[in-house]
């Protein structure tokens, strides 16, 4: 599972391959969204990429994200 | 246990009570006789003492002992209210000799109350409230010729049978029989005095007819979930349907709903299998949360011409429903799932002017363009919506994500993966689906797709 950045319009976007796994979307204070998918996630926020939901759960603690 | 209680002389009105104090420290005994009269009656605690009075509070000091309790009072006075709830009585009651009640019975919270005999010559019953009692078999309340209001039997497992009159001009404020065991069916369609409240027979599962009156009130729950219905259900005679609707898991072959409704708060007909198709075309207060779903055999749903507010729409797990047009409702704010029903491939949203916040529609058989545009009334921001597992291609994908973009929606998500969905392409179906991605992510979304 890898994670790739590009730029679009001064944006910078995160960019996941196709790999099935747990996607949290967060800005570093609050949770976007978090669901499993196969597919391709595009987002101007943080993508947190995990074979478990658990993992992402340990990450919203650890961050502390609302 | 010992014997039934009796009422012990021709010129008073009295019973004796069976009181097991049965907790393990003491246990207060405090039943409420309301007379129309200033008159004391006479409690017999069964352990040598006694008070003139109708309401006593009395605390048995030892456990676990079978107290045989007496109350009396005279012929001329008139009761307005019996309460003996959750005063440790067992064995049965008899009030057949309480000829001068005018009140309501309310003796809920005896676990060990097995039967109960009502007065045959009452004047104006108003309630029996016998809920969470252990009432076995047949209860008789076809004796009294004038009750109304309030009938509440619920949570009596052994309750095989209900006796009820034939006709009455009473009019009933509820009635409700849930988890028994009443067998047979009931007819109360020769009530003609009203009928409305809560109305509920759920978890009868030897219940197998019920028919209703036609003056019916003004209705806040109908619950008929899991009752082993082998009629058909012919509600169209009941005036005054809303509140929460709830009839799942029947094994009937139609149901037949009312050509009109009010304010419902909750529909939910679930896991009816036998069920082929629902006209609820009259139920026009259809509102709050909506639930048709895990029917192996629907085929198809004729929603009302108009709704109130909806909340919630979940049309999932319907094997073989193909399509819904759901155009006619209208007041749609919260969620809409249709989701695991692998023949459905067609949907026509209502017209919304409120904000629908997610949309679901995975494992289905959508295999082209999802129009939401009469969505688009709203103002969907943060917009969640799925369609995992179907077949929309990439022109389908391209043109749904320029509608979004085109919205103006900002923070949505979009996920399309699994199955057949196409991934946008920037070109096919004459939409600009990676232009349109594009502008999506710069408003603060999260796409996925294949």
């Amino acid at each position: 599972m890898e994670i790739t950045q590009y730029i679009l319009s001064g944006v910078t976007i995160n960019k996941t391959d196709s790999d099935m796994s747990w996607r949290l979307i967060h800005d570093g204070k609050k949770i976007i969204d978090l669901f499993e998918s196969s597919g391709i996630t595009q987002s101007m926020y943080t993508i947190f990429l995990a074979d478990t939901e658990a993992e992402c759960q340990t990450e919203i603690y650890s961050l502390n994200l609302e | 246990m010992s014997a039934s209680a009796f009422f012990n002389a021709n010129n008073n009105q009295g019973d004796v009570l069976n009181v097991v104090t049965t907790s393990s420290s003491a246990t207060t005994f405090d039943p409420a006789i309301v007379l129309y009269s200033t008159k004391l009656g006479r409690w017999d605690f069964g352990d040598g003492v006694a008070q003139a009075t109708n309401s006593p509070s009395y605390t048995y000091s030892d456990s676990g002992i079978t107290k045989n309790v007496k109350f009396s009072i005279d012929r001329f006075s008139n009761v307005a209210q019996v309460t003996m709830n959750g005063d440790n009585i067992g064995g049965s009651l008899d009030f057949s000799k309480f000829t001068r009640c005018i009140g309501g019975f309310t003796a809920n919270s005896n676990p060990l109350l097995t039967g109960i005999t009502f007065p045959s010559t009452t004047e104006n019953i108003n309630g029996v409230i016998l809920f969470s009692c252990d009432i076995t078999g047949e209860l008789d309340l076809s004796v009294m010729t004038n009750l109304h209001g309030a009938v509440n039997l619920s949570f009596n497992p052994n309750l095989t049978g209900l006796t009820i009159l034939p006709s009455s001009t009473k009019s009933f404020t509820s009635f409700q029989a849930p988890q028994c065991d009443i067998y047979g069916r009931l007819d109360f369609s020769g009530y003609t005095g009203g009928f409305g409240g809560q109305i509920d027979f759920s978890n009868n599962v030897n219940l197998t007819g019920l028919t209703f009156p036609s003056n019916s009130d003004n209705i806040t729950t109908f619950n008929l979930n899991s009752v082993g219905l082998t009629e058909p259900l012919d509600l169209s005679i009941l005036s005054g349907f809303g509140g929460s609707i709830q009839m799942s898991a029947l094994d009937c072959p139609t149901i037949t709903f009312p050509s009109n409704s009010n304010n419902i708060t909750l529909f939910a007909i679930n896991a009816n299998n036998n069920i082929i198709d629902y006209n609820i075309s009259g139920l026009t207060g259809l509102g709050g949360s909506v639930n048709i779903q895990g029917h192996p055999s629907l085929t198809g749903i004729t929603i009302p011409a108009s709704s109130n507010s909806i909340t919630s729409l979940a049309f999932n797990g319907n094997t073989v429903l193909k399509n819904l047009d759901l155009s006619p409702l209208s007041g749609i704010n919260g969620n809409i799932f249709i989701t695991s029903s692998p023949s459905f491939s067609g949907v026509t949203f209502p017209f919304v002017n409120t904000s629908v916040s997610q949309l679901h529609l995975n494992n289905c058989k959508f295999d082209s363009y999802i129009d939401c545009t009469r969505l688009s009334a709203s103002t969907n921001h943060g917009f969640y919506t799925r369609l995992d597992q179907n077949s929309v291609p990439t022109s389908g994908i391209n043109h749904m994500l320029y509608d979004f973009d085109n919205f103006g929606w900002t923070g949505g998500t979009f996920i399309s993966t699994g199955g057949l969905n196409g991934a946008p392409d920037g070109s096919s179906g004459g939409y600009n689906g990676t232009g349109a991605t594009a502008n999506l992510l710069l408003k603060g979304w999260t796409v996925t797709t294949n």
